[in-house]
């Protein structure tokens, strides 16, 4: 039987889909646009992995069924341990190795060697400069043992995805011919691959959950989330948010600031308990990461003449290290002859088909109505044109605006991030700037609104209406009902014409723009 | 001293070539509601036409104040446009394009709101309350290797990507538009800059300067002069905005309650 387990090393995700399971090295917040493409099959994972072009692509460890036997492609520092006890690494190729094993084989462990700490550099896990880290991996004894797996195998095959009636036979030892396996393996086992895709399942629970990113799955991987620090409590102001006056901290010394580069994840809300609609960030590459040397305080790349680089060529940098030295020498610089070229040129990266946005706002599943706008999967007909939506394959997409809120003042918000209503409305500035919600003031001088007195939040497709404990209240009156007065700290989910009034002073009608 | 609409706001600017290069490819502009940096790319002059396109276009907001986020984003769209319809015009200038970023006073609810925007790797930081941070997000290569947890911070001066950028204006289909509507509060200051000064500076120092002279044109004066004497590779330009402190509206007293209202 071929049996497709994962040992998730810290760093990694374990993915699995219709007919792929696969290792992958990214930040968990990742995971649910992963799972999301891999329940649609091995190529649309492949595709989101590539997404931002084939130089960042992170390291992976992939096996899919292919006929009796199994593909399994390497990239990076990511390993797979095969029947025959050998353990596998892309040994340099790019942008990807893969490795065929044309019978169906007993066991196919799929991991990832972390290289010694060279993470120090900074660098993390760039995995086409650590080829020759995954080089070395290729002759590393198999991590564990097969004898001490066997056991568990039961367990952990369940959502495996290629299972084979049983014919555990340890292969002798292909050891040092590691080509040999790549075209023909001695396995000589009978097939049945049998994809058990769950698709059904996943895909209910992926629309409802939006875009937080810890879900199930996660449990079976071998490899808990390191918590290396208990997180601070969020402080949750009970009532009407009363701030400091800037005039609190006038003595402070003016060159306190915030951290450049405040760890995205960490960031404790002082004023509201606002959400994180990003979902969970890479905790765990963030966690693992030890705190980096100073910058190297060498001299700044020499200036040069303005010369003008239209397009980064891929070809310098998909270059891999010369020489598989464990070592941590300052590898990303100086591998990459393009720096010195043309040191302070900016580029446009308009090769690359997709954009960063992709990954930057949350993943949602999408139906496609008849004039091309998206829908929520289950929905009859289009929320924006109402047009009846032909029957389809939703597809994740990054979330598009949910709509406007218009106000009655004048003026709207979109609603492309979260909103924050109120007479002075404030957020922790630290909050990465792809969490921060638009910040709108309301109401006039006589202070019937409260500071931060409301907050509209996005989840998913919904739409959510929250009051924060404010003074004098928010109603909201979904369409053709009476207005509701909500409760503090009290979801209401909101359809597109309901209306929101704060304080009875100022309301905001929710709308879908055709 | 400049009037944008309710909210008393006074600016200053500044821009230098830098040290090493021939031409300014940077624009900016700072009138009563618009204050916006934009950094060209593109060779043979291209890049000052790209730049200069978008603080024109953006310019246009002055006569037609907008009422809301899109309305910005619109002109930014159309900015994007022109330059597209340019380089269409003189082929020599393909591949010409530019970032944009910076903040408007958008009359949005009867109220004056900021609107920060931005394409590429320009930046706007906040000052307020002595503190300072990045409103926008770098749309850069390296932000994303950060994001990613595959760069560490320290290492992006040397990167060989640092200078490739995610999004621009100046391609088709037009890129997505950063915006984020943000309350005015007295006192607070905004920096508009193109990485000419946060590659040079460190925010440290950049919060340093912005805060030490009242004069918005000294600080910005100041802040570029800085960039230059520490290296000057790239054009530097920098808006400085200040959100008068004198204005009170009272956001920090306590909200009234109504009489007739009952909570729940």
């Amino acid at each position: 039987m071929t049996d497709v387990r994962t040992s998730a090393p810290d760093g990694f995700v374990e993915v699995r889909g219709a007919d792929v399971v696969a290792v992958v090295e990214v930040a968990d917040r990742h995971r649910e646009a992963l799972e999301n493409a891999a329940s649609e099959g091995m190529l649309q994972l492949l595709d989101l992995l590539c997404s931002r072009g084939l130089l960042v692509m992170p390291a992976f460890a992939l096996a899919t069924a292919h006929g009796d036997g199994v593909r399994v492609l390497l990239r990076g520092v990511a390993t797979a341990a095969l029947p025959d006890g050998s353990v596998v690494g892309a040994e340099d190729r790019l942008p990807w190795r893969e490795v065929v094993l044309e019978a169906p084989a007993s066991d196919v462990v799929l991991s990832a060697v972390l290289p010694e700490p060279e993470v120090a550099r900074g660098w993390r896990r760039p995995a086409r400069l650590r080829a020759g880290a995954a080089a070395a991996a290729a002759v590393l004894p198999v991590p564990e043992p097969e004898a001490e797996v066997e056991p568990e195998a039961e367990d952990v095959q369940e959502s495996s995805n290629v299972s084979i009636p049983d014919h555990a036979e340890p292969e002798p030892e292909v050891g040092p011919e590691r080509e040999g396996v790549q075209e023909s393996s001695d396995v000589s086992i009978p097939d049945h691959a049998e994809p058990e895709p769950e698709v059904g399942p996943e895909l209910e629970s992926v629309q409802e959950s939006s875009d937080v990113s810890i879900d199930a799955q996660a449990a079976s991987g071998p490899e808990p989330e390191p918590e290396p620090e208990p997180e601070p409590e969020p402080v949750v102001p009970p009532a009407d948010l009363t701030l400091p006056p800037p005039e609190d901290s006038a003595g402070q010394t003016p060159a306190e600031r915030v951290p450049a580069s405040p760890p995205p994840d960490r960031t404790i809300i002082d004023s509201v308990p606002w959400r994180r609609p990003g979902g969970a960030p890479s905790e765990a590459a963030a966690a693992a990461a030890p705190v980096p040397p100073p910058p190297p305080a060498g001299p700044p790349p020499p200036p040069v003449e303005r010369t003008v680089v239209p397009e980064p060529e891929p070809e310098h940098h998909a270059e891999p290290e010369p020489t598989p030295d464990p070592e941590p020498v300052p590898a990303p610089v100086a591998a990459t002859p393009v720096p010195d070229a043309a040191p302070e040129v900016t580029t446009a990266r308009a090769a690359l088909p997709r954009h960063d946005e992709d990954l930057d706002r949350p993943v949602v599943l999408a139906v496609l109505c008849p004039a091309g706008h998206h829908s929520p999967p289950h929905a009859g007909r289009c929320r924006t044109c109402r047009r009846e939506i032909p029957p389809q394959q939703p597809t994740p997409i990054p979330r598009p605006t949910l709509g406007v809120l218009r106000i009655s003042t004048g003026g709207s918000v979109p609603l492309d991030r979260g909103v924050l209503l109120g007479r002075s409305p404030r957020v922790n500035e630290e909050l990465p700037a792809a969490q921060r919600p638009h910040l709108v003031r309301v109401g006039g001088v006589d202070r019937d609104i409260s500071r931060n007195h409301a907050e509209v939040v996005l989840e998913g497709w919904h739409v959510l209406v929250r009051d924060l404990g404010s003074t004098n209240g928010t109603t909201v009156a979904l369409p053709g009902e009476e207005p509701v007065r909500l409760r503090p700290t009290e979801d209401q989910g909101i359809e597109p014409g309901a209306v929101i009034t704060l304080a009875d002073e100022v309301s905001l009608t929710y709308e879908v723009e055709g | 001293m400049l009037r944008g609409s309710s909210m008393l706001v006074r600016s200053g600017r500044a821009t230098d070539v830098g040290r090493v290069r021939e031409h300014n490819e940077d624009s900016l502009v700072a009138a009563s509601r618009v204050f916006a940096v934009a950094d060209g790319m593109g060779g043979h002059a291209a890049g000052e036409v790209a730049s200069r396109i978008v603080v024109e276009t953006l310019g246009e907001l002055e006569e037609h104040p907008p009422t809301s986020a899109d309305d910005v984003s619109a002109a930014l769209r159309e900015a994007n446009r022109r330059i597209l319809d340019t380089v269409d015009a003189d082929p020599a200038k393909r591949g010409m394009g530019t970032t944009a970023t910076g903040v408007v006073v958008v009359d949005t609810g009867g109220r004056e709101q900021w609107v920060v925007f931005n394409v590429g790797d320009s930046r706007v930081y906040r000052l307020a309350d002595h503190r300072m941070h990045q409103v926008t997000r770098d749309h850069s290569e390296v932000r994303e290797l950060v994001d990613a947890g595959l760069l560490d911070p320290s290492e992006v001066a040397t990167h060989p990507l640092r200078n490739v950028i995610t999004r621009s204006l100046g391609t088709d289909p037009a890129p997505r538009v950063d915006v984020w509507v943000l309350a005015p509060t007295p006192g607070e200051r905004f920096v508009i800059c193109s990485d000419g000064l946060s590659n040079e500076l460190d925010d440290r120092d950049i919060m340093v300067l912005a805060r030490q002279y009242a004069d918005p044109q000294t600080a910005a004066d100041e802040l570029v002069g800085a960039a230059v004497r520490a290296g000057g590779r790239d054009n530097v330009s920098v808006v400085v905005v200040a959100v008068d402190p004198g204005e009170d509206d009272d956001d920090d007293a306590d909200t009234a309650p109504r009489a007739g209202l009952h909570r729940p």
